[in-house]
């Protein structure tokens, strides 16, 4: 009797002890296995976010190159419809800056150099007119022509040079666009190289 | 005992209420996992449609000008957009790519351009010398514009666009835009 008294108090005790840890693991597997589908779910949204962002950004690349595409044959049919006006400005231009450099070889002009250039006017931007088509269209412009809608461009701008190779035998016009999409701090770049062939006389 | 009984009731609840947690967190992850899954196809449909657009533009900027604007006089317009396939190019508004629908649309314009701040050589000069620019005198000429008319354009501009339908959600639609010239006049 002694003896039952004394046991029945520890089975109790144990009992209890049992029932209270498994309380605790209960609704500590349920935090933990909630804790990871949380962890998984971020995970996963965020990857499909990012993959989002990437589409944008592809976009947006693409519509600056293809327009810069277009514009660079707008500025070839320019060439073309203006050649002589082209080579000479480009001769003109050159010879100017070695003038400019100070080179013993190159003789005065008999005309004072004048403010545009004939090169800075070929281009389409100087001083006093910031809008071109090669270039920049203002907001207005660009409205009424419905130029580069439904884009979204910010800006662009057209560069031109004329290279020779084997010994000027031969020459290369290049035509460089640059392109700004609306919210991207980036300015693409495109280059058109043209073989050409060398007049010996212009 | 008594005090064995009201443990275990507690040890219910807790398994009721870890339970109800369980199933609010499943059935939050399929919800999320539903969005992803509509998302991924969402974002398969825009990539393809990048794909489209990029190829019809490729195809439509090969033609020569002549081409393009004979599709503009045979619409009878300066700007007029195809839904329906020319030369061979795919268009349409329900055009089915596999499982997919598109709808694919080009627009063609002439567009008007203007050269401004044209220059040319001053004639007479008794000084020049053809190989030596400084002996060059370079005047201004008039203005050079492409609007139609007498002075035709010279200039398509050509716009495609590309836009997933009939799918889960409103996808967005996808533009390129490029210019043609005409070089051989």
């Amino acid at each position: 009797m002694h003896t039952r008294l004394n046991l029945q108090p520890s089975v109790v005790k144990l009992t209890v002890s049992n029932n209270a840890r498994r309380n605790g693991m209960a609704l500590v597997i349920v935090l933990a296995f909630s804790s990871v589908l949380l962890v998984l779910g971020v995970v996963y949204l965020r990857s499909f976010s990012q993959t989002t962002q990437i589409s944008r950004m592809q976009i947006d690349h693409l519509q600056a190159e293809f327009f810069a595409r277009g514009i660079q044959n707008i500025a070839l049919f320019k060439i073309k419809r203006f050649p002589d006006f082209f080579l000479r400005s480009y001769r003109y231009h050159i010879y100017k800056k070695r003038r400019d450099a100070g080179d013993p070889l190159v003789e005065p002009p008999i005309r004072p150099f004048e403010a545009p250039t004939p090169f800075e006017k070929f281009t389409g931007v100087h001083a006093g007119r910031p809008n071109d088509i090669l270039h920049h269209l203002a907001a207005g412009d660009d409205a009424d022509w419905q130029f580069t809608a439904p884009l979204n461009i910010a800006t662009w701008s057209t560069s031109f040079n004329l290279r020779s190779s084997e010994d000027f035998n031969r020459a290369y016009i290049e035509i460089d666009v640059h392109v700004q999409m609306q919210g991207n701090d980036n300015v693409a770049h495109y280059r058109m190289s043209l073989d050409a062939s060398q007049t010996s006389q212009l | 005992m008594i005090d064995i009984r009201t443990k275990a009731g507690v040890t219910l609840t807790e398994i009721m209420l870890a339970f109800l947690i369980l199933v609010i967190a499943a059935f939050s992850t399929a919800g999320v996992i539903s969005y992803g899954h509509r998302g991924t196809v969402a974002d398969f449909r825009q990539v393809e449609s990048i794909q489209i657009i990029v190829d019809r533009m490729n195809r439509l900027m090969n033609m020569p000008y002549a081409s393009l604007d004979s599709f503009l006089t045979a619409a009878g317009s300066d700007e007029f957009t195809f839904s329906d396939p020319i030369e061979g190019i795919v268009l349409g508004d329900e055009v089915q790519i596999e499982k997919n629908t598109y709808r694919i649309l080009a627009t063609l314009k002439r567009q008007r351009i203007v050269f401004e701040s044209l220059m040319e050589l001053d004639f007479p000069n008794p000084a020049y010398d053809p190989a030596s620019p400084s002996t060059w005198i370079f005047r201004d000429r008039p203005r050079e514009s492409f609007p139609g008319g007498s002075n035709p354009f010279k200039i398509i501009k050509i716009t495609v666009t590309a836009k997933p339908v009939g799918g889960m959600t409103d996808e967005r639609e996808f533009a390129l835009v490029s210019f043609v010239a005409d070089m051989e006049r």
